[in-house]
């Protein structure tokens, strides 16, 4: 048998193969990794950065990155607060300064907050006359119905 | 429907498409990528789409918070028997656990009152304890905050932090007699893999629990399933504890910890004013001091209409089928009552009994309306200790808890 073995070139080329193989994957691991860890904190955070909206800012008067007001001291507001939770948290909320600060000091005694300083009147001074109590009594009205046509049949 | 299964379709599409897409730029298969959570995923490929969409979640759930991920579920979509996953409501205190491996997922039991301390993988779980399977009712503690005055802290929940789906899993007390408990014992506590907004690494979100007495019950569980399926990450997954009728915050998710306590548990979010009412009831916005304030067990009697939405414009003389829901926390539901003039007259209407105990029970009812104009259709639940649901918003309390108001949609019949 004097055949010439077929495969003989390409196995003298399977040590270039293996070595370009794991250049790749460890290329791609890195770059994986950076995708993922690339910038320090937490994956929340980086959602808020990497917001799609970014760039258009205010529209309508509200701050699109926190969904807050964009009036008064409303940047130190955002700076103080939504490093830890959603702008949506505050905006969705109602209450007094009173109110307001005793969540703050719940804030700081239990969830890591930290002294707000003389920065605490202002931030009090934008919650309450952004997002102060309304009266509503015992029971609202209905609102913001969405009529639509309910077909028999359905 | 057709819309909503479409949605569904390129939803699900997105999400396997995204992920084979990622999977490929590794060179691999993405093992349980379904469970990666949506934070973990490069945001450059997610930011053109919705929370819900990232969640697998109803495009039509309303999105509170997204930090941490609060969705309620609008009262028309928890119209199905048994709620699907997708249209689960999203009660979130921290940051999901990323990276779950339910095939290295471990449960430590431990404590003053534990016999031992024990490991448990979710795998010996899932084979060599009893299956059970039950429907059961978790309403979040804070559901119907919104309607509060003056106004209460927190995620302000309307109608829908509610659902009633089918959890499988082990027995809670099958797991505790199995570790030994001693007979001092009071109260669990668990711990999840959730992590703290702050970033705090050994700062625990929330960490609450129950009576043994509830613990012991026969629908109490460790559930790995939901519907039959592997739990969603935002409600749990790989292994959340169920306590059907208690608020969902005594039904801890990501679950890798429970101590078995001497005492009431005395973990986050126990003591201070959270999940507590005034143990008297007090005037609106009263201070009341945390010494006063009791911890909530059984969440009361409550109803919803999930058929039709609000805001139906009918013909003149067409009948209205109304469909819908009703609990009563640890109790039943005996009677149900329609009324289309505020309260003045109520119609009774059959409430078919639970599946199991703890699951909501169905009703339904045919309504005539006498002449054209605006309606408001009201439907009150009562339980068999003929407690029923108030008309308005009962006592008023600090953190905004346990509104079960009766619950009532707009309708229209035209001349």
């Amino acid at each position: 048998m004097n055949h010439q073995d077929p495969l003989k070139p390409i196995s003298k080329l399977m040590p270039l193969f293996i070595l370009l193989a794991i250049t790749t994957t460890l290329l791609f691991g890195l770059v994986i990794y950076t995708a993922f860890h690339g910038e320090p904190g937490f994956g929340n955070n980086k959602a808020i950065k990497n917001n799609p909206h970014k760039g258009l800012e205010i529209v309508d008067g509200v701050d699109l990155e926190s969904g807050l007001l964009a009036t008064g001291d409303y940047e130190l507001v955002k700076r103080n607060c939504t490093p830890c939770h959603s702008g949506k948290l505050i905006a969705q909320n109602r209450a007094s300064k009173e109110g307001w600060r005793s969540m703050i000091n719940w804030m700081q005694e239990t969830q890591g907050l930290w002294d707000l300083g003389q920065n605490e009147e202002a931030i009090l001074e934008y919650l309450e006359s952004c997002y102060g109590p309304e009266k509503m009594g015992r029971r609202k009205n209905l609102e913001n119905i969405d009529w639509y046509e309910l077909n028999p049949g359905n | 429907m057709a819309k909503n299964r479409r949605n569904q379709q390129r939803r699900e599409f997105i999400r396997t498409g995204l992920l084979a897409s990622f999977g490929s730029l590794l060179g691999m298969e993405l093992v349980y990528g379904k469970y990666i959570p949506s934070d973990l995923i490069p945001l450059e490929i997610l930011s053109s789409n919705s929370i819900s969409e990232l969640l697998d979640k109803h495009p039509e759930l309303i999105e509170l918070n997204d930090r941490p991920w609060n969705l309620e579920t609008p009262a028309h979509l928890l119209n199905d028997d048994v709620t699907p996953a997708d249209k689960m409501f999203v009660r979130n205190n921290g940051s999901m656990p990323q990276n779950i491996d339910a095939d290295t997922w471990v449960l430590r039991i431990d404590g003053e009152s534990s016999e031992r301390e024990v490991q448990i993988s979710l795998r010996d779980l899932k084979e060599k304890f009893k299956r059970h399977s039950y429907q059961l009712v978790i309403e979040c503690g804070g559901n119907g905050r919104n309607e509060f005055n003056p106004p209460a802290k927190g995620n302000q929940w309307g109608l829908g932090a509610v659902s009633c789906a089918q959890w499988t899993g082990v027995r809670l007390r099958d797991v505790l007699e199995y570790t030994g408990m001693k007979d001092d014992a009071v109260y669990i506590g668990y711990y999840g893999a959730d992590t703290h907004l702050s970033g705090k690494k050994d700062q625990v979100v929330i960490s609450r629990g129950v009576p043994i007495r509830k613990a012991l019950e026969d629908e109490s569980l460790l559930a790995y399933e939901l519907n039959g399926h592997p739990i969603p990450i935002a409600n749990g997954f790989p292994l959340r504890l169920v306590f059907g009728g208690w608020p969902g915050s005594t039904s801890g998710k990501w679950i890798n910890r429970i101590s078995i306590r001497n005492k009431v548990h005395d973990g986050p979010k126990m003591g201070g004013q959270s999940y507590r009412v005034p143990c008297e009831e007090v005037a609106p916005g009263e201070q009341v001091p945390d010494e006063n304030m009791c911890i909530i067990e059984s969440m009361p009697v409550k109803s919803l209409i999930t058929y039709p939405r609000t805001g139906a414009i009918l013909n003149s003389g067409q009948s209205l089928a109304i469909r819908g829901h009703a609990w009563a926390g640890d109790d039943l539901v005996s009677k149900m009552e329609i009324s289309i003039d505020y309260g003045q007259s109520w119609k009774e209407t059959p409430v078919l009994p639970p599946v199991n105990r703890l699951a909501w029970q169905h009703f339904k009812a045919t309504v005539d309306f006498p002449k054209s104009g605006y309606y408001e259709v009201w439907a009150k639940a009562s339980s068999d200790r003929g407690i029923s649901q108030p008309m308005v918003v009962p006592g008023w309390n600090p953190k905004g808890y346990l509104n079960n108001a009766c619950h009532r949609i707009a309708v229209k019949v035209r001349p």
